[in-house]
């Protein structure tokens, strides 16, 4: 990993773009940071240090260059009650452990469970995100005075409109300085960054959290920990997906979950909120150029430096102009091509992405929309799958014998359908149930086989089953996933 | 490596000064062994994230397909001029080992990517371009300035 080709492909292939697009998300990692400290009910600072912090130790140990991670809405919406029950110190504490358990998930390469996260579910996670991002930025928006929304419309119009002039400067900076120049010297009353609270005047120190070293402690921020690990790697793995696609390179997802873990570990050690990869900065990032992981450590560095060299400037800056540049966020990250999609898609994708949204806009927890979604799609597969089942039947030309030769697959959701294809109540003397061309799955489905022998030797019946062979039908099932190209890879690991 | 016995002279081209060097001292090696020749181009794609220029930072309704598209049209302008390319230095290659009298030669002209590739995992894995050929021992001349895909050919 740290071979001299490998430090310069990943650092050094191209450094003027990567600084250059760094410094563009450095920008749009302000009103995130900012934005989520204050919906998580803390300092600016946190936020802010979070951001600084994750960036630049996932730009050195994670899996996927070019990916931007820092403070989240993901992470944000989920600590509120944490921090509003037992404070901030145990959002540290949270946090710390947070990391851990996204190390060892690392070490269980729990990556390769994605590969049960079906693409709606996916859709219905980016879409939730998107409104997540939305619905934060709502406090603002609600019982302020009218300027606000005058700012925030001339926000959006300068972020959306200036790249059709030049695309030479950030239009989500310009949008900030624009409106922060006018409220400033036009002495609008509106609300600015320093009126949410104390924002960072030096570097972050290191800080044990202070709080009991008891269970009783573990016992409180463990469930927070586990929701917020699960949350920030599902996040991340997605947005990994979306840069190797992007990029069209390759990432090492369990670096990057370790990666993951290590960043938010020495974060919450940090005084800071824990975080996980951005879908939306990272979008700007490759669209701005970057791909290694200079971009993402300029990023982090860029923004500690604004805040330290230009802290009282930032402290100016109104919020309905950090409010556009969310808005702008999350108009990037929601999938408007899945809507459209709806149509043309079969209705239990559509369904499964929109249960997932609104799972999580219902609990605001990401990891239960996702839960959702995955085990809804599990029973839209079980029921499409029960379908490859098929029965014909003949009779023996003396009518004492009748075949029933059985084909498709057979497992617990079509095995009421197995036992319904018999006509336990003709009088016959035997019976053959052909299985050969038929597979089953599950212990359901031997059972069921049972139950259909069983009700014809009540009727005095003989029963004769032809074609299955448990040993071979078990050697099927372990053998299903080794005759596939790549399986050993998969299975046996690097 | 057990088997030492050489089965053909590998020399890899590109559009560098080095080439018509390399198809030459491939024409010596090949006529003293009495090896087939074998030329190899790889690809490189022009890297279309770079190649942009927009530092607007603003992403709008549908930015992650709009932006997917837009790489994928940019490369593959790029990518089909340098298959082009790549085809007429093969053939200008085979042309030349032709001249020095070299009648057996096959050409290889493979993808590189963006030049790329963060995996492990893909890293690992073992490349070749046909198969069992990459286990042949054979001369390799040309500038090393070969991917991985490639540099697992030559190595």
């Amino acid at each position: 990993m740290f071979d001299i080709p490998t430090l310069r492909r990943e650092w050094l292939s191209n450094p003027r773009r990567d600084i250059l697009a760094g410094i563009v998300v450095a920008l749009a990692l302000i009103p995130e940071a900012i934005g989520f400290s204050i919906i998580a009910g803390v300092d600016p600072r946190v936020g802010l240090y979070a951001s600084f912090s994750i960036a630049v130790i996932i730009s050195l140990v994670g899996g996927r260059p070019g990916m931007i991670s820092a403070a989240t809405a993901a992470i944000a919406v989920l600590v509120l009650p944490l921090i509003q029950q037992y404070g901030v110190e145990y959002l540290f504490a949270a946090t710390i452990l947070m990391g851990v358990i996204q190390v060892i998930a690392g070490f269980l390469r729990l990556h390769l469970l994605m590969q049960y996260v079906s693409r709606s579910v996916i859709t219905g996670f980016v879409n939730a995100l998107a409104i997540l991002i939305f619905i934060a930025q709502l406090p603002e928006l609600t019982g302020v005075p009218m300027l606000t929304y005058v700012l925030v419309a001339a926000g959006l119009a300068v972020i959306y409109i200036l790249p059709r002039l030049t695309k030479a400067i950030p239009s989500p900076l310009v949008a900030i300085i624009i409106l922060t120049t006018v409220v400033y010297y036009m002495g609008m009353d509106v609300r600015t960054v320093g009126d949410m609270g104390e924002l960072p005047s030096s570097l972050p120190s290191w800080l044990i959290p202070d709080v009991p070293f008891t269970l009783e402690t573990l016992q409180i921020i463990l469930p927070y920990s586990a929701t917020m690990a699960a949350v920030g790697l599902l996040e991340s793995m997605l947005t990994a997906q979306i840069v190797d696609d992007l990029t069209d390179t390759g990432s090492d997802k369990r670096q990057e979950m370790k990666g993951q873990g290590i960043a938010n570990f020495f974060t919450g050690l940090l005084g800071g909120m824990g975080g996980c990869a951005m879908i939306g900065q990272s979008v700007i990032n490759v669209k701005s150029g970057g791909e290694t992981r200079l971009s993402t450590f300029v990023s982090g560095v860029f923004l500690l430096f604004l805040l330290l060299v230009l802290g009282p400037l930032v402290a100016i800056i109104p919020m309905a102009s950090l409010v556009a540049v969310m808005i702008m966020v999350s108009i990037g990250t929601f999938s408007w091509r899945s809507i459209k999609d709806t149509r043309t898609n079969p209705w239990q994708s559509s369904v499964v992405m929109i249960v997932t949204v609104v799972v999580v806009v219902w609990t605001h927890d990401l990891a239960q929309g996702v839960l959702a979604g995955v085990i809804l799609s599990g029973l839209f597969f079980a029921s499409k799958v029960k379908r490859l089942f098929t029965v014909d039947t003949d009779l023996s030309a003396d009518g004492t014998t009748r075949t029933y030769r059985i084909g498709g697959q057979v497992f617990f959701a079509s095995s009421d359908r197995f036992v319904e294809a018999f006509d336990y109540k003709e009088v016959l003397d035997r019976v053959v149930i052909d299985v050969s061309r038929a597979h089953f799955w599950d212990i359901s489905a031997v059972g069921t086989l049972d139950k259909a022998i069983l009700k014809f030797r009540r009727e005095g019946t003989a029963v004769e089953v032809r074609g299955l062979n448990e040993e071979s039908a078990g050697m099927i099932e372990r053998y299903a996933i080794h005759d596939k190209p790549g399986a050993d890879a998969q299975l046996g690991g690097h | 490596m057990g088997d030492t016995a050489m089965e053909n002279v590998l020399a890899a081209i590109d559009a560098s000064a080095y080439a018509t060097s390399v198809c030459g001292y491939a024409g010596w090696a090949a006529k003293r062994l009495s090896l087939p020749v074998e030329l190899l181009h790889v690809v490189q794609r022009q890297d279309a994230i770079t190649a942009r220029k927009d530092l607007s930072g603003a992403i709008g309704l549908g930015v992650k397909s709009d932006l997917m598209e837009e790489l994928v049209r940019l490369s593959e302008e790029g990518s089909r001029t340098e298959i082009e390319k790549g085809r007429v230095m093969l053939k200008a290659g085979e042309q030349l080992l032709r001249e020095s009298g070299i009648t057996d030669i096959s050409t290889l002209h493979r993808h590189g990517g963006g030049g790329r590739d963060h995996s492990r995992a893909r890293r690992s894995r073992p490349r070749g371009c046909h198969g069992q050929a990459r286990r042949r021992p054979r001369i390799c001349l040309g500038p090393y300035r070969l991917d991985d895909r490639a540099r697992g050919e030559v190595e």
